[in-house]
């Protein structure tokens, strides 16, 4: 802007005058509303952002910036309406006071100190490698989409929630990763990561990479396989790699490297 | 170009001149049946049997079925109507409220009507959507989100009148169908989950004036207010928001009341907290109540009596008797006598873990330990009940009950609440637990017994309406946007199309010029079906 008219420094005026009362409207949320948050959150939001907002399907809340919500009213329309296009619903169920205390205590997760990881993320990203991580999944576009895209991983979830990932995949696994072995009319085995089914057809990513449907009536066999067949347990990393591996992950933050 | 001729012309004018579309009479409504082109009500008849009696559509060449054609809403939000035909003419809802007329032929719109309700309008505890449209005479009616009900002209779609039916800022709202009668316009409320106080009401069709108010809950020193604590009748809920059923010989209507408000917490209502969650028997000239029947006293899962109730003449124990069926929420299938409300049988239809058993007079003998916690109770069904609102389909030969089922459980929830005007009223809440064992079906339950003849499996919850067929074909849809044919005395799978959006609604039949339709809302459109030209019925089809 070169030039400030009476009327724009008039506006910069008013904005400014307005702004202490509109800024933060979680700012005046006592230990007694965030309290409340809490048993609210538990019991509408755990599920996906896990206990104490670490994380699970869900991204991981304790962390200072969200990136949808830097601001307070972008967090309670959030907790209010849900983002559309992601797995994130408007909770459809609480009232004035709860969506606010909801919100309030997801910023007090943002307070809470970053994790001090014990591993080396050097060796972390070589061991990635060295396991052939990639033929399953991708980072910043290398690899194959059969798991989940790691991009952003050590964004969206906590660390605790990654170590598990890695030891005991059944575990934490999304439902929406399952394996999937048939046999189609012609005898032809295929085995892959279910990417959609419905009641008379399923979609899947194949071994090599492709995206496959299948009408289950033209199959001789469908099945879901159960959760540790095809995903590999690592429960035999040493647990200095495992540490590694764990700090590599949590520096992925997305492919311009970290803004939240 | 074809130029026409005169005569040609004059034949055109003639056509435009008349009266296009003949009245849909109440004794036309009260003989549906017997008009089995036309789709008349939300159910297809005064019993709610969703059957229709086309007989085109068999199992022999329901394989042949396409689309005839497909209407796109263009809107984003659910559409979940049951389309009506009368005279060659579809009436559809689209969200949030507004109606459209076809051409049944062609899904061409002639006409559409927005009443441009407001943005901020409550929608408590349901989506924003329109479940269906009544008719009567040359008028259509129906309620619209932010509680007002509509006459419009069915030829032009200009208003008759609207009447103002409750205040959308405490959570009043209309998603049902009306139902209409003898000269009176039968609608129900939703709101329950904002801990409205719960009504149904019949309007003049003529004049659009309220002619009766039932309250589904009691007012101090009426009978049954008793039932509830303090002040809590007042925001107790008990939403009337499905359409019910009608006995014209007996002149009743039977209207299913939802659950009590706040849904997980029911320490501010000790009692049975009637009439919530129950089927009432209501004179359809007063709307003064005959008989109250209630399925789950002091419901603490919100498993309302919301589904619909089919009336059946059948034989019981000796003697003819007029019983009206019911698949509830609750898991638990019953048959009462209608004209007097006796409870005479009840039976399990689906996975439950919060009754023993049901006893000698209807009421649940509850486990204890199954009600909402603050750490968290596992119970089945989940919190969407082992079926919904979703329409059964009912087959007066087979004397089948198809219930679009439900398996699933929730982890339910117990916190405080607060009553707050126009927010909603839960104390607590549900979560899915952490296993992957749900799925739905369509299950074939004997009428009389509600035993299981056949389950069609579908992959995930149901969530879509049943139509049955005097073809011997029972339709129905799923989440994932597949809808399919069932035989109805097998459940095989005959048949299934891709519609590409979830299918929330119930399927409904017509015919034209000789030919059956089925028609369908899924995702944001109306798909309508019919047979392909092909081989001979019974031939090798496809």
């Amino acid at each position: 802007m070169r030039n400030k008219g009476p009327g724009q420094l008039a506006l910069l005026a008013a904005l400014l005058l307005a702004a202490p009362a509109a800024a933060q409207p979680l700012a005046d949320a006592g230990a007694e509303d965030v309290a409340h948050g809490k048993r609210v959150f538990d019991i509408h939001c755990s599920r996906c952002h896990g206990l104490d907002g670490v994380g699970g399907e869900g991204p991981n809340l304790m962390r200072e910036n969200l990136r949808r919500s830097t601001e307070d009213d972008a967090l309670i329309d959030i907790v209010d309406n849900g983002i559309a296009g992601t797995d994130m619903p408007g909770h459809g169920s609480l009232n004035t006071r709860e969506i606010r205390n909801v919100a309030a205590y997801v910023r007090s997760l943002g307070v809470a100190p970053r994790e001090d990881l014990p591993g080396d993320p050097v060796a972390g990203k070589e061991l990635y490698e060295m396991t052939l991580c990639s033929t399953c999944h991708i980072v910043n576009g290398e690899g194959i989409a059969m798991g989940p895209d790691l991009s952003d991983i050590g964004m969206l979830r906590g660390s605790a929630h990654i170590r598990e990932s890695i030891q005991d995949p059944p575990k934490v696994v999304n439902p929406r990763y399952r394996t999937v072995l048939l046999e189609t009319a012609d005898s032809r085995t295929v085995m892959g990561v279910r990417t959609g089914e419905d009641t008379f057809t399923v979609q899947l990513i194949d071994e090599a990479g492709r995206h496959r449907s299948f009408r289950k009536s033209d199959l001789r066999e469908f099945q879901l396989l159960p959760d540790e067949s095809m995903m590999m347990s690592y429960a035999d990393f040493t647990d200095q790699e495992l540490d590694d591996l764990v700090a590599y992950l949590a520096t992925l933050r997305g492919p311009e490297g970290g803004s939240e | 170009m074809t130029r026409l001729r005169l005569p040609g012309i004059l034949a055109l004018l003639t056509l435009i001149a008349a009266p296009a579309l003949a009245q849909v009479s109440y004794s036309r409504l009260l003989n549906a049946d017997d008009d089995p082109d036309a789709w008349l009500m939300y159910s297809g008849n005064y019993r709610s049997e969703r059957f229709s009696r086309l007989d085109q559509i068999t199992p022999d060449n329901v394989s042949r079925l396409r689309p005839a054609w497909i209407y796109q809403t263009g809107t984003i939000g659910r559409v979940e109507v049951t389309p009506l035909v009368a005279d060659g003419v579809m009436y559809i809802a689209e969200p949030p409220s507004t109606i459209a007329a076809l051409d049944a032929h062609t899904g061409r719109r002639l006409w559409r009507f927005d009443p441009n309700i407001p943005d901020e309008t409550l929608n408590i505890g349901f989506p924003r959507t329109n479940r269906g449209i009544a008719i009567l005479g040359d008028t259509v009616f129906f309620g619209t989100l932010d509680a007002e009900l509509i006459a419009l002209d069915r030829t032009q779609g200009d208003v008759r009148w609207r009447t103002r039916i409750a205040d959308n800022a405490v959570g009043y709202a209309v998603t049902a169908a009306p139902l209409a009668v003898d000269g009176k316009v039968i609608v129900g409320i939703s709101g329950g989950e904002a801990g409205v106080r719960g009504f149904l009401d019949a309007y003049d069709a003529e004049t659009g004036e309220l002619v009766w108010r039932w309250w589904s809950i009691p007012a101090e020193g009426e009978p049954g207010n008793d039932t509830w604590g303090g002040d809590s009748w007042k925001t107790g809920g008990g939403a009337t928001w499905l359409t019910g059923s009608f006995d014209p010989e007996l002149g009743l209507l039977y209207w299913p009341i939802g659950n009590p408000a706040p849904d997980w917490n029911g320490d501010s209502r000790p009692g049975d907290n009637l009439y919530t969650d129950s089927l009432v028997a209501l004179d359809v000239d007063t709307g003064e109540m005959k008989w109250y029947f209630q399925y789950t006293p002091h419901d603490v899962h919100d498993w309302d009596a919301n589904q619909i109730p089919v009336l059946v003449d059948a034989e019981w124990e000796g003697s003819m008797r007029k019983l009206v069926i019911h698949a509830n929420r609750n898991a638990f299938y019953y048959v009462l006598d209608r004209e007097t409300g006796q409870f005479l049988r009840a039976t399990q239809y689906a996975t439950q873990t919060w009754a023993e058993r049901i006893d000698e007079n209807g009421r649940p003998v509850r486990i204890p330990g199954t009600s909402p916690s603050e750490e968290g109770t596992l119970v089945w069904p989940s919190l969407a009940g082992s079926t919904n609102w979703y329409s059964p389909a009912y087959d007066p030969g087979r004397m089948s009950l198809f219930v679009p089922t439900r398996e699933m459980s929730s982890i339910y929830f117990k916190s405080e609440a607060e009553y707050e005007p126009g927010t909603p009223f839960l104390g607590g809440g549900e979560r899915r637990p952490d296993s992957d064992e749900t799925y739905g079906a369509v299950r074939a339950l004997d009428a009389l017994t509600g035993d299981l003849k056949w389950e069609f499996r579908q992959l995930t919850p149901a969530v879509s309406g049943v139509l049955a067929t005097a073809g011997g074909v029972v339709i129905s849809g799923t989440q994932e946007g597949n809808l399919f044919a069932l035989n109805a005395d097998t459940g095989e799978a005959l048949w299934d199309f891709y519609v590409g959006g979830g299918v929330r609604a119930a399927p409904m039949s017509f015919a034209l010029d000789g030919t059956q339709y089925i028609s369908v809302a899924a995702g944001q459109s109306i798909f309508t079906f019919a047979l392909t030209p092909g081989a001979d019925a019974g031939g090798n089809d496809d």
